[in-house]
Parts: structure tokens; sequence; C-alpha cells
């Protein structure tokens, strides 16, 4: 349950990174969702320009140790606007890629409704992901978090129909 | 690389988890940095695992490494090189190779090379080059601390080496016997390509163009079933590795590093970057373009044309010296030449693109336009 009344760092994090963004409503987390090493921590609706965005905060093991990150997610259009790496603790040789733009950008734009895959060299299907070069694990870590928001993502918007 | 580290967001977190009471306890891993209170020397703790030692004279021995834990240990500073060339000094406890061999009467100096290997598969091997100038070490300690759990229970450190020789959870070593090879056939990578299934590889924020190893091999070269792939790179790096490792991978032939040994299969580690030749047996791989890198300051010039002479690219690989060689193109024409001319010949780039020999003094008649291999046949 996270839930509080005072300004969260992540609501701090949403609105440093868009002035005119306003949080609609924020969203009990529903432990029972978490799992596979990772646990969504915080949710809120946020809307910016007319467009509806649901921001999730999310903890997920990597090659050394946790990654937290955001994934933002259209609500309008159903798919993954952006992915941001907000702390990590991978080796700058391999996993330290993993906040890179590059890197990132690839998760922009997929459709919430199939789970994302890891793959390896090319992507050849719209849901998958490939992995940094030497560093699938953390990719992968990446990849279960962002699926994790986008079946939460789901849910929720079944509760609200 | 950005690495974000807000105390702002500790804070934040720390107060949620006192607000809403929720635990990851289960999903936090181990901190290497906050393990029990580091014992020293024998008194580290006694891990399960063993070190076998391949190619003894005597026989194959195993030393469980508790045993090792157990011998004469040496601390020593020392820097170890990471791939991106980043420098880290470490203090390391251990126990020496050589302490080790001696009880088998040999000692690291003695062999032409050594390959270590990690519980996961990964291998490399030490040339006769260091094992005769650094004192190699299989360490259980770092900066002071037990190993990382991913390093446990024993690492190979090697003084003022790349980090690809620190081998971690190392499972054992292999000792290198002198293998006299005679390398009869050189085929220019360059020409290679045009001839192969080119695929799309994803290189960090790239997408480049590869191909297999195995079909390389097939197309230009046997593979001996025993062999192994031997390659330097332009830095000067030298890399022996297996044959059924290397002929999983890649070699990247356009973007940065290329042309670049790969695999997802394999650790980063084990790429090898701006390859310059790689061979297996007889046959050999030459990068022209890495060859003018190289040998700069000795190219040529004939008549319009700079290029690289024959006789470099037959040193750089150890290419036999023969009486005549066959030339032979990427359209499958071919030209018989003696040791005389061979040695007056060059590779150049040509205008139009690909690659043409040209030799001093002979006609354009003689040139081999699109010049796939150079094979000696007397």
């Amino acid at each position: 349950m996270l839930v509080s009344c005072s300004t969260s760092f992540e609501e701090t994090y949403v609105k440093q990174k868009y002035d005119d963004c306003k949080v609609v409503r924020k969203y009990k987390i529903d432990n029972s969702i978490n799992s596979d090493g990772c646990c969504i921590e915080n949710a809120m609706l946020i809307e910016k320009d007319g467009q509806k965005l649901l921001y999730q905060f999310v903890k997920t093991t990597g090659f050394n140790e946790d990654i937290y990150l955001m994934t933002s997610i259209d609500v309008q259009n159903n798919k993954v606007y952006e992915v941001d790496v907000i702390e990590h603790s991978e080796t700058d040789d391999y996993g330290g890629y993993v906040s890179e733009n590059w890197f990132l950008e690839r998760f922009a734009g997929k459709l919430v409704d199939v789970p994302l895959k890891t793959v390896i060299i090319i992507d050849r299907e719209p849901n998958e992901v490939v992995a940094i070069t030497g560093a699938t694990m953390t990719s992968k870590a990446v990849v279960r978090a962002v699926n994790l928001c986008m079946e939460n993502f789901t849910k929720l918007k079944m509760q609200n129909k | 690389m950005k690495k974000r580290l807000s105390s702002l967001l500790v804070l934040a977190i720390v107060v949620l988890l006192v607000l809403a009471g929720c635990s990851n306890a289960n999903n936090e891993p181990a901190d290497a940095d906050n393990q029990e209170p580091v014992k020293s020397g024998d008194d580290v703790g006694t891990p399960a695992g063993e070190f076998k030692i391949v190619g003894l004279e005597g026989g194959d021995v195993v030393i469980t490494a508790e045993e090792i834990y157990k011998m004469e240990s040496a601390t020593e500073k020392m820097t170890n090189i990471s791939s991106s060339g980043e420098i880290t000094e470490a203090e390391v406890t251990g126990v020496k190779i050589d302490t080790i061999l001696s009880k088998y009467n040999v000692s690291q100096k003695d062999f032409e090379g050594v390959r270590f290997y990690a519980a996961d598969g990964y291998s490399i091997i030490v040339p006769k080059e260091i094992l005769q100038q650094k004192e190699i070490m299989l360490i259980y300690k770092q900066d002071g601390k037990p190993l990382h759990e991913k390093h446990m229970p024993l690492r190979v450190a090697v003084p003022d080496e790349r980090s690809m020789y620190w081998v971690g959870n190392v499972a054992g070593m292999e000792i290198v016997q002198e293998e006299i090879i005679n390398i009869s056939k050189v085929t220019l990578l360059e020409s290679s390509y045009s001839l192969l299934t080119q695929e799309d590889y994803t290189y960090y924020e790239t997408v480049d163009k590869a191909v297999k190893t195995e079909e390389l091999f097939e197309k230009f070269a046997s593979v001996k079933e025993t062999d192994e792939i031997s390659a330097k790179c332009v830095d000067g790096l030298d890399k022996n590795e297996k044959k059924n490792v290397f002929l999983t991978g890649y070699i990247k032939i356009t973007g940065e590093y290329a042309p670049l040994f790969l695999s997802p299969e394999l650790p980063k580690g084990m790429h090898m970057k701006e390859l310059l030749w790689f061979n297996n047996a007889e046959n050999a791989f030459f990068s022209i373009e890495q060859g003018l890198v190289k040998y700069a300051d000795e190219l040529v010039t004939i008549g319009e044309d700079t290029g690289i002479l024959l006789t470099s690219i037959e040193d750089s690989v150890g290419l036999e010296k023969g009486n005549k060689y066959k030339l032979t193109a990427d359209d499958g024409y071919s030209l018989e030449i003696t040791r005389e001319d061979f040695e007056k010949g060059m590779i150049y780039p040509r205008k139009k693109g690909g690659y043409s020999t040209v030799f001093e003094g002979l006609e354009d008649n003689t040139k081999v336009k699109g010049i796939l291999s150079i094979e000696v046949t007397e």
C-alpha cells in the first residue's frame, strides 16, 4: 500500500519532468501482482497537455543489485510512452548501459497488450526488445519490470471500466 | 553512462517503507560490501569448489579450494584493466600459481601457455609472454574483503593485465603445449563478406552487419577437429579460443570495432575487437582494413596506388614461405606467381571498391582484382 499524503519522491520526479502536469490520481498497489523479482512501488495517473499517462515506479532485480525505474504508459493509446532508469548499480562495462537512451527508447511505443520478450542480435517482432550487448540479464530485468507495469496497467484499466 | 543516486529517493523509499510497510526483502541480493566481517589468511572460510590442473606430466590433479586457502599465501598490489580501458588498483590475497605448481616440480615459466577456465564455461589462454613476466595468483580476497559471490571461491589475478585474464569462479587450468602450425592459405576477410550471408546485428545503439564464423570456415577453410582458433587484434592482443566456441559466434563486419568477433552467448570479455587475423591450423583470415592501419608505416606505393606488401601479410599471419603462390579473386579467377614476384607484390584498396594486387615491374594484366585469397602451392 503506497498512499501517502505527503509529496513523494516519485511525484516530485514527475513534476520535475513536466512542469505543467497534474497528478490526477494515485493508486494503491496490489502487492499480489508483484513477482519474478519485480515490485511496483508507486503508481499515479498524470495529465499533461490533455494526454493521460500512467506513471509506475518499479524495482527489479538486476545482475548486481536492484534497478529502480519508471515506466509511463499512454492511457489512450495503450502504448508504452517512456522508460527511465532512476537508480542502478550495474557494472559500467556491462549492464551500466541500462540507463542509456538508445536502450530505453527501444521500449517506447510498445503495445501493452502483448508481453515484451528479450531477444539477442536483432528484433523481428513488434514485442521484442534487443538486449544490451553483453548484458542480457540486466536487459531481461528491465523487460520484466516493464511487463509488470503493462500487466498492472491492464488490471487497473479493467477495474476502472 | 549515467548513474543517478538521489538522497531524496533514498529518503522517500525509507519513508514509504516505514509508512506503508512494503517489504521487498526477498528481492534484495547479497551486498558484497555488507557481508560478514572479513576474515584473513586461512581464516576466510572453507568454501566448496575444486581447482583442476590438466596437462601435468604425472597426470591431472584436483585440489580443493579449501586446500588452496590453507597454502602459503601472499598479498600483492596490482592493477587490472577493464575492456573499456579503466585501470583499477587492487590489493589481492591468495596463492601464487608457482606455489601450487612447485609441488609438481614445474613452474608457470615452463609452459607455452595456460588456459584458465571458469565454472560457467568462460576460458582464456594466458600466453607465454605473460607467464614469463608476471606472477599469476589464485586469489580469495580483494581489497581486504572476500571475493564477490560470483567470483568465489577463487579468482585468477594477473598483475597489470586486462580483466579478461582475471577469471572469476575459476575451476581449473590447462597447460598448453607448443604446436607448430604451417599456415598455407590466407583469405582476406573484407573480400569474403560479399560471398557470405550478412545478417543484421544489434550492437549497443546501432544495427550493423555480421557474418557467421561457421559459414566463413565452411566456405573458405576446413576446421580441424581438435584445433583451436588463434587470433590477433590490431591493438596487439593475442587470444586463443576453442574452435567450438568460436564457431558459435559472428564477425561483425561494419560499424564500431569491425571486424569484431562476438556472440550473444559469450561474455563481452571474450569478444575480440578490430581483428587483424585469426587462423585455424593451416587456414588464416586477414583483415586488409586493419592491416592498412597496423602497417601504416610500411605501406608502399606502386604507380598511383598505395597498399600493404604481401610479405607484410606473410609475416603477420606466419604464412609459410613457398616457391609458388596461387592468388584467387572473388569471381574465381586465379593466378600463379613465383616467390620472386610475391616479394614485389602488394594489395591496395581499389577506387571502385574492393582490393587488388599489383606487382612492381609487372604488367597491369597481372593484377588480381577482387583478391580473395593467397595460397602457398609449392
